[in-house]
């Protein structure tokens, strides 16, 4: 489950977020901090091997867990579930680096414009 | 400029997750029926963004690195294919009662998450088992709230070129 609350940037997000318009926003929000932080190093004269792309697939198993799925008292109820993905990440190394770039970068804020 | 750890890293993930799953309940009889079945089966596709922080345990020129990964996962679905079907019994005869899909629930279409993984990298490829959670993957479908876990394998490939 989710916590009560994930921070990002200079912002506290809490579960009350998480509504249509909540998710949207910080999907925006984190997309922008990330088009940012790229910039960022591509800007710096930080070695282009701190910054690399990875292609990925996933297979995973695990359970759809139904609470109160019923109102006669049978309870949680469990679901087989398979997992299957592909996609990229792109890495970037070097956690100081990554710290100076987000309290350097605007776009980090919530709902930031 | 402070000096870079290059045992930490950061990982920005996008990618596409199919899941397929189904839940069969069924219930005892009662004063108004002989019993029935709800039937809930989804095959749904999620466009996911997935911070994440990552620690090697060794050096960046190391040819084997073992590693810790946590973060995030935010999804969106692009595709919400699933039936849903409501049986009674009375007496020898069933009635169905209710059948459709989750097309129209909005809160299937979001899906939020948490995950913890290990793995290795031994040159460009990479090998993960990853844990997740995840919360309201079909959202509080007719009112019942709902959350997965799963365990996965991930295996990946670095394209960029080693310095």
């Amino acid at each position: 489950m989710l916590p009560d609350q994930i921070s990002i940037g200079d912002n506290i997000i809490t579960k009350t977020d998480f509504s249509r318009d909540g998710f949207e926003k910080l999907i925006v929000t984190y997309l922008k901090c990330r088009n940012s932080v790229v910039s960022k190093i591509a800007s710096s004269q930080t070695p282009a091997s701190n910054t690399k792309f990875s292609g990925f697939l996933g297979l995973g198993v695990g359970y759809l867990n139904f609470s109160g799925i019923d109102n006669s008292g049978l309870g949680d109820k469990l679901g087989g579930l398979v997992q299957s993905e592909f996609g990229g990440v792109l890495t970037i190394q070097g956690g100081s680096l990554l710290k100076l770039c987000l309290n350097r970068t605007p776009d980090c804020r919530l709902g930031a414009s | 400029m402070p000096k870079s750890n290059p045992r930490l890293s950061f990982g920005s993930e996008l990618g596409f997750r199919f899941y397929s799953t189904s839940v069969r309940v069924i219930f005892p009889a009662s004063s108004l029926n002989d019993g029935g079945s709800q039937s809930y089966s989804f095959q749904p596709t999620y466009i996911r963004l997935g911070p994440s922080v990552r620690y090697s345990f060794s050096r960046n020129k190391s040819k084997i690195r073992p590693f810790i990964n946590v973060g995030g996962s935010f999804s969106y679905a692009v595709s919400l294919q699933s039936t849903y079907e409501m049986v009674q019994k009375f007496g020898s005869t069933q009635q169905v009662l209710n059948s459709g899909g989750l097309a129209d629930n909005e809160s299937a279409k979001f899906e939020t998450g948490l995950f913890v993984g290990g793995g290795l990298k031994i040159y460009r490829l990479m090998f993960e088992i990853r844990g997740e959670t995840g919360s309201s993957l079909f959202g509080n479908f007719v009112n019942y709230s709902s959350s997965t876990k799963s365990c996965s394998l991930y295996v990946g490939y670095v394209f960029s070129k080693r310095r």
